[in-house]
């Protein structure tokens, strides 16, 4: 059988790839400082010195959006983390105990899966105030339940099999067979799922920073600045365009290897 | 003298496999005389369900016919063009299928999807249509069809959804119905009603069948002609009477030794060693020769034609021409 | 019947649980609500008024009980900001929100269907390839920036539109719906992408089942096919997606009020929120549960008046 390349996987690891790259930029040799501004340049449409322009207060608009696109990773993943660490563990129960702690763990989750997840979001960050680390959690509350029902749906059908049997003829008791057996046979279900929740994440994270309630100035954030930008579409429009096209990129990115990795269990 | 008004020759259908095409029906040719019952009888994968599908043009999107014509009521079915075959599909021939529980759709009330053949091919006003419909569904056997008429198929059982399936191919009063392994998916009762069903059909509107099956009993009891089908191959074919009481080819007598009767009581059923090739293998000589009991080495050699050797009785076999030869001896 | 009882059950653990979340979370703010929302230089007495008319001085169960009693008797509150019974506001601000979700789901449902269909008639072709990287992409821009591109477009370079000139309906009602295509689009495109996914999907298993051999045999044409019998079929698993796709629609009609000016429940939600104006935001929030409930309740008829095999009869 012919080999066929999976081209989900190779453009998304380029995508992800490329985004990657401009944050080591920022990381290691960054053109500007982020900050600086220059009320003489303002405005400039993108040239040799400045990449990709030059915003209202004439900062370098490359410089701002690397370093914007560290706040976006570090909680694009953290999310996921969040989410996925706790997703499990509910999921993980809920689908091997069964019973009334499963009604309630899907109850509660259909319950969070219902509503839409940005005004969650927003509730949460009303109580606990803006920052990276309030977004995170409220990001992360909202994302348990994606995860939890993946979990759960694994566990209810690995649960049957021989393997798990044979664990509980050995001895193991509930907690040794729930993730050293079983949790790493669900790997395939997760994997998919966790790059689908990172682009979700990215999504979700730049639509709150528009909205003004992501992460706190002077933490750079690729939402908020496209909610700058917008007031500038008719004198600067490259300001919104590029900041926007990174965010799409990053999240094709994701989409694209998620697509892959998909493709690759489907059989 | 009865004209034939299916006749097949030559036929040739070959699937895309990933690399290469492998023909599952190698060159036959038969033909179904108007108002008779014809079986085609031969183990799963021989190709039967292959020609059926080709007659109709339902083939699969991987199968294709290679060569060869199908010749119903004067004409060409094999690169008809859609619309031409659209106008045959449903009115002239009509088709029923193996899986009653998953041939309707689950959506649609009976009487709608009966109905539909004839909002295909007919100018009917829709009251005429559920009359008709409701005429039918009384005709292949359903109690209070005016009821059923708004059932979904999900509330009848597997033999009332087989007659529902048999209206829809009746309907439009179809010159020839074939019937794919109609009664393999359900009960033995219910078998024995479709199969008085479809000889009724076939008495009262000298509907022509094309009847396949994989059970040699089934077809004595409704075929008056059978072909039997071996790897893509025609190998005896006949009516069936004689077919059972003087089988030829060591295929047919191994099939029919091994239905098991009251006769047999006591005795070993008898078993064909081997199994059915698979159809990649390039073929030299007779197909069924590796299996055979009764093999000379032109068997492997060279492919034998069929030859007529009775009234209507046909095999593709070198024992015949042996057996000729013997009794020509002196 | 279990299916239903399940249904209820979750509905109503939702609405509790949201509202109760709302509630609660404002009340355990550390600190006195009451200063939080008048500020520090308030004087005492008004402290002590807003406390006395929050109720804050009873137990929070208690407090909870009667704002949930009120609320579902229609007395919703009280802003703080716009120092307005809550109804009023939600009143005066639903068409807005209404028309925008309204005409969003027509635009989804209008383009997804015939093009999911057709892309899953053309599987493989390239003009398959396109609409699938197309929806691709779709899929991964964020509402608010597809948004901008839309003014960028429509508003500032082709000029069809004036971007944050929002005419009331009371004043022009045709403006208004022309003045909401943007937004709208800006609401649907994503979720076309997604609704184009799954559809094709849906059609493209459906394809080779039985039934629709039996629907061919019957000479009846492709297009008659897909139209008469697959897509019935393929609908369940639209309207399976319907609840999300509301879901999505609320969500972002938040952000695309905000961008484009529209005075409708979403910009109101935000704006109560940078106001922390509690009463408004757990009010609104409470709404907006009934109004997911409720479109719930309508796909699970829908639902049922489309698959006859999960009729109750």
């Amino acid at each position: 059988m012919k080999k066929r390349n999976n081209w989900n996987l190779i453009v998304g690891y380029v995508l992800t790839g490329f985004i990657i790259l401009l944050m080591l930029i920022d990381v290691f040799c960054a053109p500007y400082n982020p900050d600086k501004m220059n009320v003489a340049e303002r405005f400039q449409a993108p040239n040799i010195r400045h990449l990709l322009g030059t915003d209202n207060f004439g900062r370098d608009i490359f410089s701002r959006i690397i370093s914007g696109i560290k706040t976006t990773f570090f909680v694009a993943i953290s999310t996921v983390a969040f989410g996925t660490f706790f997703g499990v563990i509910f999921g993980g129960i809920a689908g091997y105990i069964g019973g009334w702690i499963d009604e309630i763990i899907m109850r509660v989750n259909d319950a969070i899966l219902a509503f839409p997840g940005i005004i969650l979001a927003l509730v949460i960050v009303t109580v606990l105030g803006q920052g990276k680390y309030q977004i995170v959690l409220a990001l992360g509350i909202i994302f348990v339940p994606s995860f939890s029902r993946i979990t759960r749906s694994e566990f209810l059908q690995l649960k049957d099999q021989e393997f798990v049997k044979s664990a509980k003829v050995f001895g193991a008791n509930p907690l040794r067979i729930m993730f050293v057996h079983i949790l790493p046979n669900t790997y395939p279900a997760l994997l998919s799922a966790i790059t689908i929740g990172f682009s979700n994440a990215v999504l979700s994270e730049s639509s709150l920073s528009f909205l003004g309630f992501g992460v706190k100035p002077p933490e750079p954030s690729l939402g908020r600045m496209l909610s700058e930008a917008q007031g500038y579409l008719f004198n600067a429009p490259w300001y919104a365009i590029t900041t926007g096209i990174v965010i799409v990129i990053t999240v094709l990115g994701f989409n694209f290897i998620s697509e892959g990795i998909r493709k690759v269990y489907e059989r | 003298m009865a004209q034939e008004l299916l006749s097949i020759k030559n036929l040739s259908i070959g699937i895309n496999g990933i690399n290469e095409c492998n023909d599952v029906v190698n060159g036959i040719s038969f033909g179904i005389k108007n108002g008779e019952i014809m079986g085609i009888v031969g183990e799963s994968g021989c190709g039967k369900s292959m020609t059926a599908l080709s007659i109709m043009g339902l083939l699969p999107k991987n199968a294709m016919i290679r060569e060869g014509s199908i010749l119903f009521n004067g004409i060409e079915l094999n690169g008809i063009n859609k619309e031409e075959l659209r106008k045959i599909q449903g009115k002239d021939i009509s088709i029923v299928f193996q899986e009653p529980m998953t041939s309707l759709n689950p959506l649609i009330t009976i009487g709608k999807q009966v109905g539909e053949v004839l909002k295909i091919h007919f100018k009917f006003t829709k009251l005429e249509r559920k009359t008709m419909v409701i005429d039918t569904l009384k005709k292949v056997g359903l109690k209070s069809p005016e009821e059923l008429y708004d059932y979904y198929p999900h509330q009848l059982s597997g033999g009332m959804r087989q007659r529902v399936i048999i209206a829809m191919a009746i309907i439009c009063r179809p010159k020839l119905i074939i019937a794919d392994e109609p009664t393999t998916a359900l009960d033995v009762t219910v078998q024995d009603k479709i199969l008085d069903l479809l000889k009724e059909i076939n008495r009262e509107f000298k509907t022509t069948i094309l009847f396949i099956s994989h059970d040699l009993a089934v077809i004595n009891k409704l075929c008056d002609n059978v072909v039997v089908m071996y790897a893509g191959d025609i190998v005896e074919e006949g009516i069936t009477r004689n077919i059972f009481t003087n089988p030829v080819h060591e295929y047919t007598k191994g099939l029919i030794g091994s239905i098991p009767s009251k006769e047999k009581k006591g005795k070993r059923l008898v078993n064909i060693k081997g199994k059915v090739p698979s159809i990649t293998i390039k073929k030299i000589g007779c197909v069924f020769a590796p299996r055979c009991d009764n093999t000379t080495d032109q068997c492997f050699l060279e492919k034998p034609q069929i030859i007529e050797i009775g009234y209507r009785h046909k095999v593709a076999c070198y024992s015949t021409k042996r057996d000729s030869d013997i009794n020509n001896v002196g | 019947m279990k299916y239903v009882v399940r249904k209820i059950i979750t509905l109503i653990i939702t609405l509790v649980f949201v509202s109760g979340l709302t509630f609660f979370a404002f009340n355990v703010v550390p600190g006195d609500p009451a200063l939080v929302m008048l500020g520090t230089n308030a004087s005492p007495q008004k402290l002590e008024n807003l406390r006395e008319e929050l109720g804050l001085n009873q137990s929070l169960v208690k407090r909870y009980i009667s704002w949930s009693g009120n609320f579902v008797k229609g007395d919703m509150g009280k802003s703080i900001r716009f120092s307005q019974p809550v109804k009023n506001l939600i009143v005066s601000r639903i068409p807005v929100t209404f028309s925008l979700a309204l005409m969003s789901l027509l635009l989804i449902v209008a383009i997804s269907i015939p093009l999911g269909v057709y892309s899953a008639k053309k599987e493989g072709t390239f003009i398959d390839v396109i609409i699938s990287t197309t929806s691709q992409i779709s899929r991964s821009i964020p509402s608010f920036f597809m948004g901008i591109i839309l003014i960028l477009i429509f508003g500032i370079i082709l000029q069809f539109f004036s971007p944050g000139k929002y005419v009331d309906y009371n004043q022009d009602i045709v403006e208004f719906f022309l003045y909401l295509i943007c937004p709208s689009l800006a609401i649907a495109i994503p979720n076309i992408a997604t609704l184009v996914k799954f559809l094709r999907a849906g059609v493209l298993s459906e394809m080779s089942k039985d039934y629709v051999r039996t629907a061919y045999s019957k000479g009846n044409k492709e297009n008659s096919v897909l139209y008469n019998h697959i897509l019935k079929n393929a609908i369940i698993t639209i309207i399976t997606l319907m609840g999300m796709i509301i879901s999505e629609i609320l969500a972002g009609s938040l952000i695309i009020e905000q961008l484009f000016g529209l005075p409708g429940i979403g910009s109101l939600l935000i704006m109560s929120v940078s106001t922390r104006d509690f009463p408004l935001i757990q009010a609104l929030v409470l709404y907006i549960a009934f109004i997911v409930i409720f479109i719930n309740f309508l796909v699970d008829i829908l639902y049922q008046i489309i698959d006859p095999r999960i009729r109750v009869r």
